[in-house]
């Protein structure tokens, strides 16, 4: 997963291509309109415009990307972490974060010796109970 | 077909000087070094010019493949990239009147500012992505209407992006410090609930063995076992934490009875 700001880029580059692409879609798919009331309607037979109902339809898709998406970065913007905080609080936190971790790390490191010698101890036992019934028998 | 394919431009040849580079030459700089003569009186022997060491460049940028680079590694501003600031960076709603103070004060504090991400630029940044989209909806709208129009609209989208990509790089290493305090606190956690989950473990294990104990004594008691046995099977002691010897002679004393 990638964090928050890379998202936050990443959308923002794909809102910029989605406008773009918007655009692009209506200047290539639009029907010709006469200017003039009495103006003959233009026809071009290379180019084939998709139907009215087509185009509305692809125009609120490509609308409703463009309002998600920038939802989508407002939302992302509203959860950067650590608004507020300086470099310098930053930098003790790492610091005490980093004595922290050192102290759990000993601890970790001494509740696995006291683990060993009890493992150490039970193993001893069982060997010796064996041994006993074994001789018992 | 023919093999002679043509190629229209070959990588260049070494700079000529590379052949001054021999083992001699070098030996022979070396120990001229050593003797304290200095790089320009080096210079002016023919075959050990081009093994003095060119001097550091005095400039703050470099030319490459035509663009100009910084030495320096760091964000370039939008002042140097020539793109106007439309974000405000202060507060707006203090004193007027400390205007002028605080001109003096910006020098100082930008560095700090850079490294801070405030609740101003968090705003600033939701009104910028707001304003792309009414720029966006008024240029479609221009492109409809006079499509000669669109080139200045174009620009302001243009600058609008380039601020909102240049406050996200200025957080950039904010957020990667940010990072590594998660991380690190991550790290903390999962170290801390491995610690207790052995020791649980180790808990349950020390329970059921003074059980056993405890049983094997209500047997002795019975049995009227002598003291000395018993000696190694105080309640409320660690069994394992007792030195080995005690531990052999105590589990001994189990086993006989």
């Amino acid at each position: 997963m990638t964090d928050r700001l890379t998202q936050l880029q990443l959308c923002l580059d794909q809102l910029t291509d989605i406008l773009f692409s918007a655009l692009s879609y209506i200047d290539q798919n639009h029907d010709s309109v006469p200017l003039n009331e009495s103006d003959p309607k233009e026809t071009d037979t290379g180019h084939n415009p998709v139907t009215d109902y087509e185009f509305h339809s692809s125009q609120q898709e490509l609308s409703t990307d463009i309002i998600l998406k920038t939802r989508q970065i407002l939302t992302i913007i509203d959860t950067l972490p650590g608004i507020g905080t300086t470099k310098t609080q930053q930098m003790e936190t790492i610091q005490n974060l980093r004595i922290e971790l050192n102290k759990a790390e000993q601890e970790r490191k001494d509740t696995i010796l006291e683990k060993e010698k009890l493992l150490d101890f039970v193993n001893d036992l069982i060997l010796k109970v064996g041994d006993t019934i074994s001789a018992t028998r | 077909m023919t093999e002679n394919f043509e190629i229209s431009s070959l990588y260049p040849p070494p700079p000529p000087y590379y052949k001054f580079f021999t083992p001699s030459n070098v030996q022979k700089y070396n120990t001229l070094r050593k003797d304290g003569i200095s790089d320009e009186e080096i210079s002016q022997l023919h075959d050990l010019k081009f093994l003095v060491h060119p001097q550091h460049p005095e400039k703050e940028q470099y030319r490459s493949f035509g663009d100009l680079w910084w030495f320096e590694d760091k964000q370039i501003g939008l002042k140097e990239s020539g793109i106007e600031q439309i974000y405000g960076d202060k507060d707006e709603t203090t004193d007027n009147t400390s205007n002028s103070k605080k001109l003096n004060n910006d020098t100082n504090d930008e560095k700090e500012e850079d490294e801070m991400f405030t609740k101003l630029r968090i705003d600033e940044l939701k009104k910028m992505t707001k304003s792309l989209l009414l720029n966006f909806l008024e240029l479609v709208g221009i492109i409809s209407k006079n499509p000669k129009l669109a080139s200045k609209k174009i620009d302001n989208i243009r600058t609008i992006l380039i601020n909102i990509h240049h406050l996200l790089n200025s957080y950039r290493s904010h957020q990667s410090r940010e990072t590594l305090i998660l991380s690190l606190q991550k790290k903390l956690t999962e170290t801390q609930e491995n610690v207790l989950s052995i020791k649980n473990t180790c808990a349950q294990v020390e329970s059921k063995l003074n059980l056993l104990e405890q049983k094997l004594a209500n047997l002795q008691s019975s049995k009227l076992q002598k003291e000395s046995d018993k000696k190694s099977f105080e309640s409320n002691k660690k069994i394992y934490s007792v030195s080995e010897s005690l531990r052999k002679e105590a589990i001994d004393a189990i086993l006989k009875s």
